[in-house]
């Protein structure tokens, strides 16, 4: 216990308090040397309060979740000293168990979202295949932890110099951010709905180069020397050399066993290795007669590797070609493909045993340590063969909708509708009659026969005035009900005319939408439209920013959210001026059409006139643009408001 | 020999155009119609939707139209006659009755004369007998219990109809495969039909049946059956059926959804003049079958759709609302015991959608105490809070 001790009282009773890295200790000081009677976790407290600099009273309470617990300083002149001491000490030491505390839940998060992944379905996406490898090995997952991409500075600011538009997006918003709002606090914000693109970025940047088939990669380079002669020399750099005894371990060998004797120099090793029968095996090449023979080195060429991991793997029957020649007692004569001998061709054995080595040496990284060998569930999925399946079993999850039958009592009369409310006002009885009078033939137009003249009751008569119609109502119909005032008649041209006309406005607005492309102007500037675009990016940042701190009730950062308001408000600003500008563009332009009408009228002495209304641009094009930002920003000004005065009443009911 | 004569067939047969069944779910809400009196009673309505159909019937000889009513408390069948009501009906004309009241016009008689092209006079003959039924046997005690109207009912009655047909047309298909729902590529009802399957049976029977969907909706408040109407829906757009909605009054949230994600036309009549041509908005805009329609603009709201769901545990609309991220069930307002009502999954929150705090709280007086240990203001995290669309 190096931390400091300090004679206080507690519960009027003497004593000292000692604070060390995980406890707080209050030990009575009668009798002498007792042990400590109070302890109080550091990770449990909560908060502390201190009395004021001026009191005269210096106390110090510690509030453990319910509890609390109030030391009196009685050092006669240390007091106001020996408290601010315990203090520090105490709020470094809350602190490095709250950092602690955070550290110890890192792991904790990642692992539920890791197995369920696990229990994913056969056909697993490739994301998933890495989420699960990352949870093979805990050490690596920190990166994809949110609270590590949150505060990896390093790799965010990457992400924004790899990404030119978010860095736009970022710099914009963090030169408009209220005063009121902290970097720290802005850049938090900003990254906590962009964890994606972090986790994305983290993830590219670990990516690293997989092995290759070295070999085939070592060429000669011809160089003509000083005696006209052509000198071939070869490049190898270390992690070649390392790679070609990695992939083929003859080679290690045959180095192992002939470098210091009889090849003094690993130089002559490798220009007599990349002369010898043996590479030509190696890469798969066929070894002519004439091919110079290497005592040293031809030794290797029977070597047998020795079984690894791609040979002994379990080969599912239904690829097994082997098999085909093992299993079957029917003669495959013709079948070319499905005979294991007839792919005997020493490079194509080469190159698969190649790839697999290569994937087996990658294998621990995407595969499970402990998966087990042969078929996995993925694997057999993938070669069952589906057209032989008579029928699949149907295998949806069953939801069961849980009716919320302790709210339904609640829902009174105000959740209905205003269709609902209107038709309660209506007596069913009636309403019933009217319908059932309503829907009787001779509403119909049916005539003696019983057959419906549906074109009377349509009131459509192709070359009759509808004035006249409406004069003189057929007899052989009644239209009593359907004569209404002449505009709205049912059936009537003008009514059908109109319905014409919005239908055609309709197709014709579709096709223009569907024909501009996204990135129309509109008539406003490239310059333009690129601040509005940016005003736009910059405005819901903060949007998103205010709804995510106004719903946290976070009590202690109203500061914080009165500075975002004001941001709000501004933003607005922002846009007017976009709109101001745009709209100085469009009468420049306009004037410099007059302009030219002017000159024209007085060279030819004709008049012409400009549609002023041609010409896009200006302010009403970029209100039209940003409308729906607009609405978003009074709409969020106007819940703060609500809520700020609703809660400034309260506040002063309750001061009063 | 076989081969060849069956690609020849197939290649004649395309240019036959293909039959397609109409299928009318008219909502026959009493209530809404008797709002809409004024400016479009229901008879004129229903004579404006029969010159439609008798126009689709008359474009293609082997065109076919279905009508169902959404009742307020029930769905029913107007045309074709369902069995049990064609027995009902034969015993009331043997009583040589024909349940009309004020006799100005006759009686709708089954077709008898000739100058009515026979199907139609069939149709309307059976249309409005039925909806007259319809429209006697409504209580009064059922149409005030319901505001509403069932078109959940209507559209799943709908959908077994024209899954029939579909059926009967494409024997091969539907015999003997089944539907592989673990299979999203896979088509149910064999709507897909490889023409040289059956090139060799007639061309009615071997070319793909064309359906599609016409809602006539007078009513809104479709939100207590949000979870069976989406449902229809998304089985709409699994079977590539347009669901065509004419609105002619109520809220229209869910249909405006169906229409968007089903590729159908959605047109909404709110004015009594807009209402007057609803034979030309028929005619211009819902004519047109699927095969007309993929080299058509087609009409249609551009002002976005209204894509706001209903949650799962009060059928509120609802503008934010909090989603289960097991089984994406919608709910108005935080789970009281974190628990999701569907999968029963154990959900937690962040601190998002508490009550706002926009003012300090202020110190008591008298007590003074400064708050030493600030703990440092956490970052709410990323609420997933969708900021309200303006």
């Amino acid at each position: 216990m190096s931390s400091p001790r300090t004679s206080v009282s507690y519960k009027k009773t003497n004593g000292s308090l000692a604070v060390d890295k995980k406890h707080l200790f209050w030990t009575p000081s009668t009798p002498p040397g007792a042990t400590p009677t109070l302890k109080v976790a550091i990770a449990d407290i909560t908060n502390l309060q201190q009395t004021g600099e001026a009191s005269a009273k210096v106390a110090l309470k510690v509030l453990v979740k319910d509890d609390s617990y109030v030391f009196s300083f009685t050092s006669k002149d240390a007091a106001r000293k020996e408290q601010v001491a315990v203090t520090d000490t105490l709020r470094d030491a809350i602190s490095a168990s709250k950092a602690g505390a955070a550290a110890s839940l890192a792991p904790a998060v990642g692992t539920p979202g890791a197995a369920q992944n696990g229990g994913g379905d056969a056909g697993q996406s490739a994301a998933m295949a890495i989420a699960k490898a990352l949870s093979a090995k805990p050490q690596d997952e920190g990166w994809y932890d949110d609270n590590r991409l949150r505060s990896d500075f390093q790799l965010q600011r990457s992400l924004l110099e790899s990404s030119k538009a978010l860095n736009d997006r970022f710099t914009q918003a963090l030169r408009d951010k209220p005063e009121a709002v902290t970097v720290p606090q802005f850049t938090a914000q900003f990254w906590s709905t962009r964890l994606h693109l972090l986790r994305a970025h983290a993830m590219e940047k670990a990516q690293k180069e997989g092995e290759y088939n070295v070999l085939p990669e070592i060429k000669y380079n011809t160089i003509i020397g000083a005696d006209g002669e052509p000198i071939k020399t070869l490049n190898m750099t270390k992690e070649q050399v390392s790679l070609i005894f990695k992939q083929y371990p003859v080679v290690r060998q045959a180095y192992n066993e002939t470098v210091p004797k009889p090849f003094a120099d690993p130089k002559i090793f490798w220009s007599r290795f990349f002369a010898s029968r043996l590479l030509k095996k190696l890469k798969g090449l066929r070894i002519e007669k004439n091919d110079p023979t290497d005592p040293a080195l031809d030794r290797y060429l029977e070597y047998q590797e020795a079984s690894g991991p791609a040979s002994t793997a379990h080969i599912p029957h239904i690829i097994d070609l082997e098999g085909n020649e093992q299993n079957t007692k029917f003669r495959l004569e013709g079948d070319y493909e499905m005979r294991a001998g007839k792919h005997d061709r020493p490079i194509l054995h080469l190159l698969n045993q190649m790839s697999e080595k290569l994937l087996s040496h990658v294998a621990p990284e995407d595969g499970e340590a402990h998966a087990p060998i042969g078929m996995d569930e993925g694997t057999f999925e993938q070669l069952q063969l589906r057209d032989l399946a008579m029928q699949d079993t149907d295998n949806r999850v069953v939801l069961n909708v849980r009716e919320q039958q302790r709210y339904t009592g609640a829902s009174g009369e105000d959740d209905l509708s205003a269709d609902a409310r209107l038709y309660a006002k209506q007596d069913p009885a009636k309403v019933i009659s009217s319908l059932q009078d309503d829907v009787q033939p001779q509403h119909l137009g049916s005539d003696e026969q019983g057959t419906l003249k549906l074109d009377r009751v349509l009131g459509f008569h192709s070359d009759d005035d509808d004035e006249d119609m409406d004069d003189e109502p057929n007899g052989t119909y009644s239209n009593g009900t359907s004569t209404k005032k002449v505009s709205n008649r049912i059936g009537s041209h003008a009514a059908l005319t109109g319905a014409s006309t919005s239908i055609l406005s309709s197709v014709s607005q579709r096709r223009r939408n569907a024909s501009t492309d996204a990135h129309n102007l509109k008539g406003l500037s490239q310059s333009v439209f690129d601040t509005l675009t940016i005003t736009h990016n910059t405005t819901t940042e903060f949007l998103h920013y205010f709804w995510t701190l106004f719903l946290s009730g976070d009590s202690s950062r109203t500061a914080e959210l009165t500075g975002l308001v004001s941001t709000l408000d501004r933003s607005l600003d922002r846009i007017n001026a976009v709109g101001e500008q745009a709209e100085k563009e469009r009468q420049e332009r306009l004037e410099k059409m007059r302009g030219q009408v002017k000159e024209y009228f007085q060279r030819t002495g004709k008049k012409r006139r400009i549609d002023e209304s041609a010409v896009g641009g200006g302010k009403a094009v970029v209100d039209e643009m940003v409308r729906p930002t607009v609405g978003a920003l009074r709409q969020a000004s106007e819940a703060y408001r609500r809520a700020l005065e609703v809660q400034t009443r309260e506040v002063a009911a309750a001061g009063g | 020999m076989n081969a060849v004569d069956a690609t020849d067939r197939a290649g004649t047969q395309q240019e036959v155009e293909a039959p397609s069944l109409l299928t009318i779910i008219l909502d026959t809400n009493p209530h809404a119609w008797a709002l809409l009196a004024d400016s479009l009673p229901l008879s004129k309505a229903v004579a404006n939707l029969l010159v439609f159909i008798n126009a689709h019937l008359a474009i293609n000889y082997a065109n076919r139209v279905a009508v169902v009513a959404s009742h307020s408390e029930r769905a029913e069948w107007l045309y074709p006659t369902p069995a049990n009501a064609r027995q009902e009906q034969a015993e009331s004309n043997g009583d040589g009755e024909h349940g009309n009241r004020a006799g100005t016009g006759g009686a709708v008689q089954p077709p008898d004369d000739a100058n009515k092209y026979r199907p139609f006079a069939q149709l309307e003959y059976a249309f409005m007998t039925n909806l007259q039924r319809l429209m006697r046997t409504t209580t009064p005690a059922a149409i005030s219990s319901a505001p509403s109207t069932m078109l959940a009912g209507a559209l799943t009655r709908a959908l077994a109809y024209i899954s029939k047909p579909s059926a009967a047309t494409n024997p091969t298909t539907t015999a003997n495969t089944h539907f592989n729902y673990s299979d999203p590529s896979s088509v149910a009802g064999g709507n897909s039909l490889n023409p040289s399957d059956d090139a060799t049976t007639t061309s009615r029977s071997s070319q793909r049946l064309t359906t599609r969907i016409l809602i006539v909706s007078v009513s809104g408040d479709l939100a207590e059956t949000y979870i069976e109407l989406m449902n229809a829906i998304f089985a709409c757009q699994r079977l590539s059926i347009p669901i065509d909605v004419l609105k002619l009054a109520g809220d229209p949230t869910f249909l405006q959804q169906a229409a968007d994600t089903t590729n159908g036309i959605y047109l909404s009549l709110s004015t009594p003049a807009a209402r007057a041509g609803m034979l030309q908005y028929l005619m211009c805009a819902y004519l047109p079958d699927a095969a007309a329609r993929e080299r058509l603009v087609m009409p249609g709201e551009g002002e976005g759709v209204d894509f706001r769901a209903a949650c799962f545990c009060h059928k509120r609309v609802v503008d934010i609302g909090f989603v289960c991220s097991i089984c994406l069930s919608i709910f108005c307002e935080p789970l009281a015991d974190g628990t999701c009502l569907l999968c029963g999954s154990h959900l937690s929150m962040a601190n998002y959608g508490q009550k706002p705090a926009v003012v300090a709280r202020l110190k008591k007086k008298g007590r003074k105490k400064r708050v030493v240990d600030g703990g440092g203001a956490d970052t709410p995290g990323s609420g997933g809070g969708t900021p309200v669309p303006g």
